[in-house]
């Protein structure tokens, strides 16, 4: 299994270079207090919007703080958020939506009609609502998109289970003694999450960009943490006097959200449509 | 056919009950006193009582929300309590900007899609499925909110062609249309190239050739149409991604829309301005949604419930 991964991950460039981009990115989250360069709240007005030079390759922002450092902290709290936010969502989506299809009837029509209405509300609006009424901060942030997340797992673990829930080997086990956990967990499961996975991998693009565009209109991470949404912000407002400030945390972010999507587009040729 | 109808009108009229009771619901998770928090800690006590009546907050909250449910059967969406103006009407006033908005980055990810799209499909290897590919990793690699204001760096102060902000003629809308569009037509762009390419595959296309047909034409009377309706119907679904991109576009451009409105109602406290905008928004997504699987059931009625 592992072995055909590597194998198949090295045919494909495209792909092994958005591996190679998350391993990294994945590295500058957990050691950003050892790669950041100076400290990212260090305030020194003297340098103010100073242009990038050597020995701080991506400038100065508009308190003069080192901007590569807040990149590199900002990169631990997006990674960070993103990565939580993909595991709540996928273990609650996972277990609604199985366990929904798997005891059928009424449940199974009820979550289906509550996902119905939590679609009804268009991307990120459902997530600026919660915010803007709760408060922002880091927890009502991963409330917020915790709320819009779990359901396009549901959705598809629901349709997966009721794929296999019929199947001869489930009624065997079920012959055998097997209980409803067992049965579930074991042999349900088991069979049914690999898309599932994959559309976690593939989420994980869209969850970071919600966290930047919420902090990027204020309702998200604030400052004085470093977060790309919030840096862009602010840098959107020196736009004439200081365009490094946009170029920057740009790339950096979408580098990730490059090699999320195609790493995810891999994933999904190998593992669903084989 | 009339009963499928019939079935997803009850569902949209769900959905439009289901997100009023959110939004109503709102207001009463905000942390403390709503009206504390609107008014600031040193009001007067009778301004917050006085706003505390209008907003019908000192009743229990079944009774504020069958009065505002009636008050939304006719029309009424309650005032701002910063200016006092009728909530309805300040959407209305915005409602076109935004439409507006949507409809030029439609055309706009129409135009770039739509040739990539098709020239990529048909020829796989060449320089136009390179193109077609570059586009989408665009697309999908900067969200609105690094996008814009790249643009604006390029296109308004390095070399200024287009203005910064606002809305004005033409020249206004190509910026914020671009930003807004963008994702769209990296999406479209590959929906398209896809379509093609599973069209190409099947039997009738070989007939067509089999018949002596030229491929100008195979392409044109038969593979085009067909591989176009799939991608019509998903444009369609892809106007609510586009609302709330508006929503960040808007702000970025100062777009004088409702997006722009919803975030400066937030920022200004204005509770019940903010319930009433996500409510038109979310109201329109249902409708739009509602609409198009109409239209795609009447092109296509071998599909009979769209389930997402």
């Amino acid at each position: 299994m592992i072995g055909d991964f590597f194998k198949n991950l090295k045919r494909d460039k495209i792909a092994f270079l958005s591996f190679i981009f998350l391993l990294l990115y994945i590295f500058v989250a957990i050691f950003a207090n050892f790669l950041a360069p100076y400290d990212p709240y260090k305030v020194e007005l003297s340098k103010r919007l100073v242009a990038p030079s050597f020995s701080h390759p991506f400038g100065f922002d508009e308190l003069g703080r080192d901007e590569l450092s807040r990149v590199i902290y900002g990169t631990r709290i997006s990674v960070s958020i993103g990565i939580i936010v993909v595991l709540i969502t996928f273990i609650v989506g996972i277990l609604i939506g199985g366990l929904s299809a798997y005891v059928g009837g009424i449940l199974d029509e009820l979550v289906m009609r509550i996902t119905d209405v939590f679609l009804a509300m268009p991307g990120i609006l459902l997530a600026i609502a919660i915010v803007s009424f709760l408060g922002t901060g880091i927890f009502n942030l991963i409330f917020a998109l915790t709320v819009m997340g779990w359901i396009s797992y549901a959705r598809l673990i629901r349709g997966e289970v009721l794929k296999i829930k019929n199947s001869e080997f489930i009624y065997a086990a079920k012959f055998s003694g097997s209980g409803h956990f067992k049965i579930f967990f074991k042999h349900i499961l088991r069979n049914t999450i690999d898309p599932a996975i994959v559309q976690g991998v593939l989420n994980l693009g869209g969850v970071i960009i919600s966290e930047a565009s919420l902090s990027f209109l204020g309702l998200g991470i604030s400052p004085p943490t470093p977060s790309w949404g919030n840096m862009l912000s602010m840098a959107r407002i020196h736009l004439f006097d200081a365009p490094h400030l946009i170029i920057f945390p740009s790339i950096v972010l979408a580098i990730l959200i490059f090699s999320v999507h195609f790493f995810g587009e891999f994933l999904e040729e190998m593992f669903i449509k084989r | 056919m009339k009963k499928y109808f019939l079935k997803r009108m009850v569902l949209s009229l769900l959905s439009l009950w289901a997100i009023f009771t959110f939004v109503s619901l709102l207001i009463r998770i905000i942390p403390g006193d709503p009206v504390v928090m609107m008014l600031g800690e040193n009001a007067p006590q009778a301004n917050i009582e006085k706003l505390r009546k209008e907003l019908g907050l000192d009743k229990p909250f079944y009774i504020q929300y069958l009065n505002d449910l009636n008050g939304l059967l006719h029309g009424d969406l309650k005032k701002s309590w910063i200016t006092g103006r009728d909530n309805l009407k300040t959407i209305l006033d915005r409602y076109p900007a935004t439409i507006e908005l949507a409809i030029a980055s439609m055309i706009f990810a129409i135009l770039i899609s739509f040739p990539l799209g098709i020239l990529g499909g048909f020829k796989k290897n060449s320089i136009w499925e390179k193109g077609a590919t570059s586009i989408s990793v665009l697309g999908i690699s900067f969200p609105h909110f690094a996008l814009g204001p790249i643009l604006i760096l390029f296109f308004s102060i390095l070399i200024p062609i287009f203005p910064v902000s606002g809305r004005g003629g033409i020249s206004h809308i190509i910026l914020p249309a671009i930003t807004l569009g963008s994702g769209l037509s990296a999406y479209l762009t590959k929906m398209v190239k896809k379509s093609i390419q599973n069209e190409l595959k099947k039997p009738y296309v070989l007939y067509a050739y089999a018949k002596g047909l030229t491929k100008f034409q195979v392409v044109k009377n038969h593979v085009l149409k067909n591989s176009l309706i799939p991608v019509v119907t998903l444009m369609g679904l892809q106007f609510g991604i586009l609302l709330s991109g508006a929503i960040i576009t808007e702000t970025i451009f100062s777009w004088p829309g409702i997006g722009q409105l919803l975030i400066r109602s937030i920022q200004s406290r204005d509770y019940p301005l903010a319930q009433a905008t996500i409510l038109a928004i979310s109201f329109t997504y249902i409708v739009v949604t509602a609409f198009v699987d109409f239209i795609y059931t009447l092109l296509d009625p071998r599909i009979k419930f769209y389930d997402r």
